[in-house]
């Protein structure tokens, strides 16, 4: 399914986003690269209808956001949100069950989807007394549970180890070649380099640039993007980003 | 994972969703049990038998084949005081117990309760006017059914001052309730203030009691409640969705503003109807949810049914203590849940938690 944003602007106090034009491709990788409070976890939300533009629209599979009814949105897209909530008590089942509210729940599926994150063993704990990045991996199994055509994730790899952290961009890569269309937030340069299709890169609401991760994600850009000046390295799985501090 | 473990796995998944409703069975076993033994409790005694009697003689059919050994004030005593206030316990521990569930839920927040929403204030304010003001529109259950209006009300003009472009944000629920309930608690001081002999009804009220519970005001009331309690659990998973946040909720397709509406409307209902029959009675609404959930665990399928029931045998059971405490006084319910009920359930609390429970 597609993404399309049309002329895109959205203000809040002091925070305006945008103009953004861009169309995301089905069966691709996108992500949205910037510094903390570019803009894009409130481009995500945009996306999904969370959030109304104050010009411009969305639409998704050439459907309006603004028109679609949650049912039909959670057919269409799952999101993993940057933050996760403690809900009382519940079991990582629980918060299964709730991803599964839409398709109905089955217990194979829901196995399937935890066990894809290595966390299979862990469906009947309290989810409040798993550690940050079990957590995290809970709320990707979820999203796969969920089952969309379109998967929206924010920082799906926060608070992962370097293992976990490989786990998921596996994971990512398997859904995007089984036609999943993928937008996501990221901090690591060289994760989005070796995964994403497309490049979206902000600064302070603005677009730095968008297009084709070869075209896009360069030094140049980068420079632009963060207060640390770039250079590239070979390594054995090819070229790296390194920043440095200024002056 | 393998096969064998696959499916060890899966037997131990099994046996613990079977113990849930081993518990639910449990808990109703306990509450059919508190409703029968506490026909004992008051400050006439009457015999096992007779009283085994009296209940035969209330099932069609079976009464023509019990034998008739009671008198006819032993009857009077069950039927006409005891079992209206036990069974107006059942459905007003109830009601406060569920819409405590669907509350929290909504809110996120495990300090909250019905009456957060203005139920108390309101329903205060209804009943205490109608005190002050010596009204009689609706006859002899004048008193209930502006205790009911009221409470009703003061929801909706809560509700409507938190609606925000189409959506209710929690916490401007939250802080709407609080102030609002100021504002009409502010006016029921005002009257009481200003009608100081009649301050001793009032304060009766305000403290709650089954006592004055009899068949006619409770069938509606239980209908309504068993209506709205209905109504609330078939939210379950909705609210069990708005418990990680509306973003969310909505995001795996849930109507978060219906939701909402829902079940506030439900509450507001239920409880406005309990609480016009009783008068004030905290501690159920805020406490049997966590309970619950320390018992079950967090999902409402679960919690829904067990808040209600445990409230309803927490009320039966404060109420025998208010009955049979001081031989020939009725105390006030609300000073039972306090003085006994908070200490008792503080140490169940930290028992059940075992340090693990987080908000
Ligand atoms: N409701 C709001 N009111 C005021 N400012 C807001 C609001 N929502 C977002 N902002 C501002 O918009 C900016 C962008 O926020 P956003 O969450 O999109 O950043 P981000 O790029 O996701 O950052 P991070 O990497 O830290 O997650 C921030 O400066 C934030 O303070
Ligand atoms: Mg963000």
């Amino acid at each position: 399914m597609k993404v399309e944003l049309e002329d895109v602007t959205f203000r809040v106090s002091s925070f305006s986003l945008g103009p953004l034009d861009f169309s995301v491709e089905e069966g691709t990788i996108t992500a949205i690269i910037g510094k903390n409070g570019s803009g894009k976890s409130t481009t995500l939300k945009l996306i999904h209808g969370d959030l109304k533009p104050n010009t411009g629209s969305v639409s998704i599979d050439s459907s309006k956001v603004s028109s679609l009814s949650s049912a039909e949105l959670a057919e269409k897209t799952s999101f993993v949100w940057q933050e996760i909530y403690n809900p009382m008590s519940f079991s990582v089942r629980d918060v299964m069950n709730v991803s599964g509210y839409k398709r109905g729940n089955d217990e194979d599926s829901m196995g399937e989807a935890l066990e894809s994150v290595g966390l299979s063993s862990l469906i009947d704990m309290d989810f409040s007394v798993l550690s940050g990045g079990e957590r995290r991996l809970v709320t990707v199994a979820a999203a796969i549970y969920q089952d969309s055509e379109i998967m929206i994730m924010d920082e799906p790899t926060n608070f992962l180890d370097i293992d976990n952290q490989i786990v998921v961009y596996k994971l990512l890569k398997r859904l995007r070649d089984a036609g999943k269309t993928l937008i996501l937030t990221m901090h690591d340069l060289d994760a989005v380099h070796n995964l994403a299709d497309s490049v979206l890169i902000l600064r302070g609401g603005r677009k730095v640039a968008w297009g084709s991760t070869s075209s896009t994600l360069n030094i140049e850009n980068l420079n632009k993007a963060f207060n640390v000046s770039f250079h590239s390295y070979d390594t054995v799985n090819g070229s790296a980003f390194a920043g440095s501090y200024k002056g | 994972m393998n096969v064998t473990e696959n499916e060890r796995v899966k037997a131990f998944v099994q046996r613990r969703r079977e113990m849930k409703y081993i518990w639910i069975g449990f808990l109703f076993l306990l509450l059919i049990i508190t409703i029968l033994l506490s026909d004992f409790v008051g400050s006439v005694r009457i015999p096992i038998l007779n009283l085994l009697e009296i209940y035969g003689s209330q099932i069609p059919f079976l009464s023509n084949f019990v034998p008739h050994g009671y008198t006819l004030a032993q009857e009077q005593i069950i039927v006409q005081l005891r079992e209206p206030e036990i069974l107006g316990g059942v459905v007003i521990g109830a009601s406060l117990g569920i819409g405590g569930a669907a509350i929290q839920s909504i809110f996120r927040n495990p300090i909250t309760e019905p009456y957060i929403i203005g139920l108390s204030s309101g329903a205060s304010l209804g009943a205490v006017s109608s005190i002050v003001l010596g009204l009689t529109i609706f006859g002899i259950y004048t008193q209930q059914i502006t205790a009911f209006i009221f409470g009703l009300s003061i929801v909706f003009i809560v509700y409507f001052f938190a609606l925000k472009g189409g959506r209710i944000h929690p916490t401007y629920l939250l802080l709407t309730g609080v102030a609002v309930s100021f504002f009409v608690s502010a006016l029921v001081a005002l009257l009481l203030f200003t009608n100081i002999n009649l301050q001793g009804e009032a304060f009766f009220w305000l403290l709650g009691s089954l006592e004055n519970i009899n068949w006619t005001v409770l069938y509606p009331v239980a209908i309504v409640v068993l209506i709205t309690s209905y109504a609330i659990y078939l939210q379950h998973r909705e609210l069990d969705a708005i418990q990680m946040g509306d973003m969310h909720a909505r995001s795996v397709g849930v109507n978060v503003e219906r939701t909402k509406r829902i079940t506030i409307f439900m509450v507001a209902l239920g409880v406005s109807a309990s609480v016009s029959i009783s008068g004030l009675i905290g501690f159920v609404g805020l406490v049997m949810p966590h309970l619950s959930r320390m018992l079950l665990g967090g999902s409402n399928k679960h919690v829904i049914p067990a808040s209600g029931i445990l409230g309803a045998i927490f009320l039966i059971c404060a109420d025998d203590i208010a009955r049979g405490i001081v031989p020939g006084i009725v105390v006030p319910i609300g000073i039972v849940t306090g003085i006994i009920g908070v200490p008792f359930l503080m140490y169940f609390m930290r028992k059940l938690t075992g340090g693990k429970y987080e908000g």
